[in-house]
């Protein structure tokens, strides 16, 4: 009995037919490649991101203190108070271009995908 | 040369080669709007009037001097005040109008990018900008139409585009 079983079993595998896609294998090729071609890109882009953020955070040092050491020039033939001129600095000018910089340690923004965030 | 003369030489230099980048570089002048030129070469040339009329009269500059008095600043670093004040503010201007003609090619909102560049401060909104702008956009063969580079078809019309410059729009 298990002998027949088998001999039928095998007289059915011989009778499916596999048809070979040529293209196949270079079609997978092909897709590996270009996965690992955006992988790439994105961790450029991710180094590019994380470059810009430092750039951008010491911008905003030594401009928020450029800004300061001329507000503190001004200050000497203004009438405005010191403690308000600081306040201002800091509200209208250093505040502000930190809150610009932070965007950058958007996830997405990180990983690259600035594109799809920002349709602008 | 003083503390002063030297903390004001720093915007002066950024101002004087910004403007000389626009002035030779034919491909980036072209990318900013006359109006954005028109603007910068205002206070540019009011600086190089205030440098050279401060520089020749000294009682202009201790006019000048006298009604910022307190603030550290001599009769000597006025006309450097004016030239690093007016090349800065130019460079300014140029820059502000270059992230619009910029921005307006590669099919991004202009008007929103520039004033971004213009609000954010230290300059922080152009070095977004740099960092986030998308690529430069081509012409569909088909429509004309602009259209981001390396797309496979034209969004407006479909037409199959010739060369697929980015592999992750590229079809399997």
């Amino acid at each position: 009995m298990d002998t027949q079983d088998d001999q039928r079993a095998v007289r059915a595998l011989r009778e499916i037919s596999f048809e070979i896609d040529p293209g196949l294998n270079t079609r997978v090729k092909a897709a590996l490649f270009r996965r690992a071609g955006e992988l790439a890109q994105a961790q450029a882009r991710r180094r590019r991101m994380l470059t810009g953020l430092v750039i951008a955070l010491l911008m905003t040092m030594s401009g928020s203190a450029a800004v300061w050491e001329a507000v503190v020039r001004i200050a000497g033939f203004s009438r405005i108070a010191p403690p308000v001129l600081a306040a201002g600095v800091v509200l209208f000018w250093a505040l502000p271009s930190l809150c610009a910089t932070l965007l950058l340690l958007t996830p997405r923004l990180l990983a690259g995908y600035h594109e799809e965030v920002l349709a602008l | 040369m003083n503390p002063t003369t030297l903390f004001l030489t720093v915007p002066a230099l950024i101002g004087l080669s910004i403007i000389g980048l626009v002035s030779l570089k034919t491909d980036i002048r072209r990318v900013v709007p006359t109006l954005a030129i028109v603007f910068a070469a205002l206070p540019f040339l009011a600086a190089l009037v205030w440098a050279i009329a401060s520089s020749l009269s000294p009682e202009l500059g201790e006019g000048a001097a006298d009604a910022l008095k307190g603030s550290g600043l001599s009769v000597h670093a006025m006309p450097w005040f004016g030239l690093a004040l007016g090349s800065f503010a130019a460079a300014f201007v140029l820059s502000v109008g270059y992230v619009y003609g910029d921005a307006k090619r590669r099919g991004m909102s202009p008007i929103l990018w520039a004033l971004v560049a213009f609000m954010v401060p230290n300059l922080v909104g152009f070095l977004l900008y740099f960092l986030l702008r998308q690529p430069l956009s081509q012409a569909c063969a088909g429509c004309g139409r602009a259209i981001p580079s390396g797309l496979a078809f034209c969004p407006h019309c479909g037409h199959q585009q010739d060369k697929v410059a980015s592999p992750s729009h590229a079809v399997a």
